[in-house]
């Protein structure tokens, strides 16, 4: 029931780009759950919490705001017992110095590819607003289709050097990169 | 995919020869394997919960076994959309008829628009169709602010829950919808605007514990007249001849304003707990006499009232993969007219002897017409999801609709001075019209696999008044790609004849007739969808429909006759994206055409409809938008020899600002920016000049959310 309720919370302001609520409110849900599939999550830590951080242009500075606010609302200060932050940050203020343990990337025209760059160099695990996103290289996606699905990126998981539990593989499904108009294979 | 109902044991068990095959134990310990499972788990239940909203809010609409549009009311707020009707003007394939009384009811693709009852309307799940009409007039003026969300979906392959679709059915969700302290809206309004229009309202909900309670409300007035005329008695259609007499009221006729004054309000209740729910709505529409019951201009203050009282109490229990959806409602619905229906001067044959003596009416014929009618209902659906890939549901609605009070009082029919009270002799309406409906209904919504989905079933409708009605459907969903989607669907459908079409007795302007057969369609549609990114799609549609037995009454004793039969097709385009960061486009287009069996054009159907509606953030509290709509011209029945109706080009604008620390919107809109000139087509022998609509009109709204 919380889960529901959660998911019908209300329209946010868009100003920017479109951003469907349902959506938003779904990835807040169980993309900080996903994080945690990733074998030894330990190594997730920085400065001691999972520290799971919202990159956005400036005119989403809105949408990033609210969504940092579900994620502290759903994930107030641990997440299955891990000490838990959700930040924010613009894609031009990412240096090498960002220490991050995950990034929801929103909607942008020039950030996105160096961003990738930047998540696969230090293996940073990155979430996708839209599935079409996972052509510049990013990691995950949720796709709200007849039923809910979560994308992974096949070709893109070995340019992260990132190793996750065999469970995560039960629930998601593996899409190329290269062949955006693909079928995700089962 | 994996199978996402994998048990958390599986996890365990799958996760154990990791070990054995050397991976690095420092990386999952055994004690992981509970932690791993248990948030697998989560996750799995968090992915169904998800679907299961998308597929309650269409969510993922593309998907859907149907063709359906949906329309999120705080976006229509932006666009400067104010009502239902104008909501359902955006969508491809949709165009509204009138009638002499300023009834509207949307047509879907052009099918029969001389009948109403095609398309239902369901608030909040209630089926808010009238009994008279089997229309929803009353409901066109329900104010965005409190609509969640409008469903529109096109062909009448939606319902498999004892609710019978024919051309669409429009559903319409409030903010009763949202259902708890964290989800609920709370706001209230207010507007202005041109014919003297003001309105407010609001939306609330409140939560104790198990029990949520939400309520809005609205009260909105105009007083709307517009020119029009010359009215019916100038076609002659009023003119009587018999060996004994003739009679000619055609200098009678009238040109002025018809009044089109609008009074509603309503006020609508949902209370929950646990599985149990209470949703009532009642709303007041009463409305300006328009153009006059029998075409007769009308005088300034005559007005028909058309209530709507909803109720229902539900129960929806789930018990492992079982599912099930008990309802017990009741609708009350009503038709008043109080209405100059002849004006002074004017002469009739007279009732007692209407071969060889006349009436003359020195004061005109006034006259008083009432009739109540209610619904009950009980319907029961199971739904089991046990069978791997199967979604089966079935059930039944039982349904019994009756009028229990008619009242008819005119000006003496042989006199023609005083008032007589006819309730008894002569009544508008048959007094003892009854109809019990019983529906059967079964389902399988079916994976076939990821990339396909079928979903077929069965209505087995049989009511007092007409034979066994069998209407199957068929769909297939399949998903090619992430970006490509395909449709097929047929369905059959019929349409129950309504209360004026059946019922309607002791006038001249409509005659009911009980002989009538259902109206049935068999509908054929292919969709592709598209899908960029986001929630940016186009969709194109292709759809045939075979029609037959439909209602009208153009005839010259105006008698509800199943007339024709007839075939559309036609095709509709709907693209919405983002052409910049900064903007929304939703732009549809629809193609209509046909032939009916009388080898008749098609009539009163605009070929063409074009709409686009285009909003523009400059800043997060600044924005501007505009609805542009194009309805291409129309053809004329048979019998009339006027010219087509123009086509129509409107243009709306809008601005929108919110003062975001107090969560508080100014919108101003202007309608018809270029003041177009935009006209509903009036039927054969009664306005010489078809019906005109709205000029260029302005309004302002105050929205504040709490």
């Amino acid at each position: 029931m919380r889960v529901v309720v959660l998911l019908l919370a209300g329209w946010i302001s868009l100003h920017a780009m479109y951003y469907n609520p349902l959506q938003l409110n779904a990835q807040t849900i169980i993309f900080p759950k996903l994080l945690l599939l990733k074998k030894a999550p330990k190594s997730l830590l920085v400065d001691g919490r999972i520290r799971f951080c919202i990159l956005y242009d400036p005119e989403d500075r809105t949408v990033a705001r609210h969504i940092v606010a579900r994620l502290q609302r759903l994930y107030p200060g641990t997440i299955e017992g891990y000490p838990f932050e959700a930040t924010m940050l613009q894609y031009d203020d990412i240096t090498e110095d960002t220490h991050v343990s995950a990034l929801l990337m929103l909607y942008s025209e020039h950030g996105t590819a160096r961003a990738v760059a930047y998540a696969q160099r230090h293996g940073i695990v990155t979430f996708a607003y839209d599935v079409a996103s996972l052509q510049n290289g990013l990691l995950f996606a949720l796709g709200i289709e007849r039923s809910t699905v979560i994308y992974l990126n096949r070709n893109a998981l070995s340019k992260y050097k990132i190793q996750f539990s065999d469970a995560l593989y039960q629930i998601v499904r593996f899409v190329d990169e290269n062949a955006s108009n693909s079928l995700p294979a089962e | 995919m994996s199978s996402l109902r994998a048990p958390a044991i599986s996890l365990i068990l799958a996760a154990a020869p990791l070990i054995a095959a050397g991976e690095n134990p420092q990386d999952v310990s055994i004690s992981d394997y509970p932690r791993l499972a248990s948030l697998s788990d989560q996750i799995t239940r968090d992915l169904e919960q998800v679907t299961n909203v998308a597929t309650v809010t269409k969510a993922n609409e593309p998907y859907q076994p149907y063709i359906i549009t949906t329309l999120e009311g705080k976006e229509l707020e932006k666009l400067g959309i104010s009502n239902l009707q104008e909501a359902l003007e955006l969508i491809p394939g949709v165009d509204f008829s009138t009638d002499l009384m300023d009834v509207k009811t949307p047509i879907f693709r052009g099918s029969n628009p001389f009948a109403f009852g095609q398309v239902k309307l369901l608030i909040d799940d209630m089926v808010a169709n009238d009994l008279l009409y089997d229309g929803f007039a009353g409901y066109l003026y329900m104010p965005i602010q409190i609509i969640k969300r409008i469903e529109v979906i096109r062909g009448p392959g939606s319902e498999t829950n004892g609710v019978n679709a024919y051309a669409g059915s429009i559903r319409v969700i409030t903010y009763a919808e949202e259902f708890d302290v964290t989800g609920s809206v709370n706001r209230a309004f207010a507007l202005t605007g041109s014919y003297d229009t003001v309105g407010a309202g609001f939306v609330t909900s409140v939560n104790e514990g198990d029990l949520h309670i939400h309520a809005d409300g609205y009260y909105l007035q105009d007083k709307k007249t517009l020119h029009a005329g010359p009215d019916g008695a100038a076609t002659g259609a009023y003119n009587f001849q018999t060996p004994y007499y003739t009679i000619d009221n055609t200098a009678l006729a009238q040109t002025g304003d018809a009044p089109l004054q609008t009074t509603t309000y309503a006020l609508g209740l949902q209370l929950d707990y646990n599985d149990f729910y209470f949703k009532g709505r009642a709303t007041s529409w009463q409305h300006g006499s328009a153009y006059g019951i029998n075409g007769m201009l009308p005088r300034e203050n005559d007005h028909i009232n058309i209530p709507s009282f909803l109720a229902e109490l539900g129960w929806q229990p789930h018990a492992g993969a079982f599912k099930a959806d008990v309802r017990l409602g009741t609708k009350y619905d009503a038709f008043k007219s109080d209405a100059l229906l002849l004006p002074a001067g004017f002469e009739t044959p007279s009732l007692s002897d209407p071969e060889q003596t006349t009436t003359y009416y020195p004061d005109g014929f006034t006259g008083i017409h009432e009739a109540d009618q209610r619904s009950f209902y009980q319907s029961t659906y199971l739904t089991y999801a046990g069978f791997e890939r199967h979604k089966i549901t079935f059930g039944y609605r039982l349904t019994r609709e009756e009028t229990y009070r008619v009242v008819t009082r005119t000006t003496d029919r042989d006199t023609g001075t005083g008032m007589v009270d006819y309730s008894d002799t002569l009544p508008f309406i048959d007094p003892n019209a009854k109809r019990d409906t019983g529906m059967a209904s079964v389902q399988d919504q079916m994976e076939v696999s990821p990339r396909l989905s079928l979903l077929y079933g069965i209505n087995v409708e049989k009511t007092s008044l007409t034979d066994t009605q069998y209407d199957p459907r068929f769909s297939i969903v399949y998903q090619q790609d992430i970006r490509n989607i395909f449709k097929a669907i047929y369905s059959h459908s019929h349409r129950n004849p309504s209360w004026q079409e059946l019922y309607v007795i002791n006038t001249a302007a409509r005659v009911g007739n009980t002989d009538l057969k259902p109206e049935t369609v068999d509908t054929f549609e292919l969709a592709a969808i598209r899908k960029f990114s986001g929630s940016n799609y186009l969709q194109a549609v292709t759809f045939y429909m075979i029609n037959k037995n439909l209602i009208d009454k153009n005839n010259d004793e105006h008698i509800y006759r199943n007339a024709y039969n007839n075939e559309l097709y036609g095709i509709e385009l709907e693209l919405c994206t983002n052409l910049t960061p900064h903007d929304r486009l939703y732009a549809g287009y629809s193609y209509i055409n046909g032939h009916a069996s009388d080898g008749n054009a098609l009539a009163n159907v605009a070929h063409h409809l074009a709409k686009a509606s285009y909003q523009y953030d400059f800043l997060p509290s600044f924005s501007a938008a505009s609805v542009v709509k194009y309805v291409g011209a129309k053809t004329r029945v048979s019998a009339d020899d006027r010219a087509d109706t123009d086509a129509y080009l409107t243009a709306d604008f809008t601005l929108r600002y919110t003062y975001l620390p107090k969560h508080l919107a100014f919108t101003a809109s202007v309608k018809n920016l270029a003041d177009a000139r935009v006209t509903y087509p009036s039927e054969p022998n009664t306005y010489v000049n078809d019906y005109p609509q709205e000029g260029r009109t302005f309004l302002l709204t105050l929205t504040k959310e709490f």
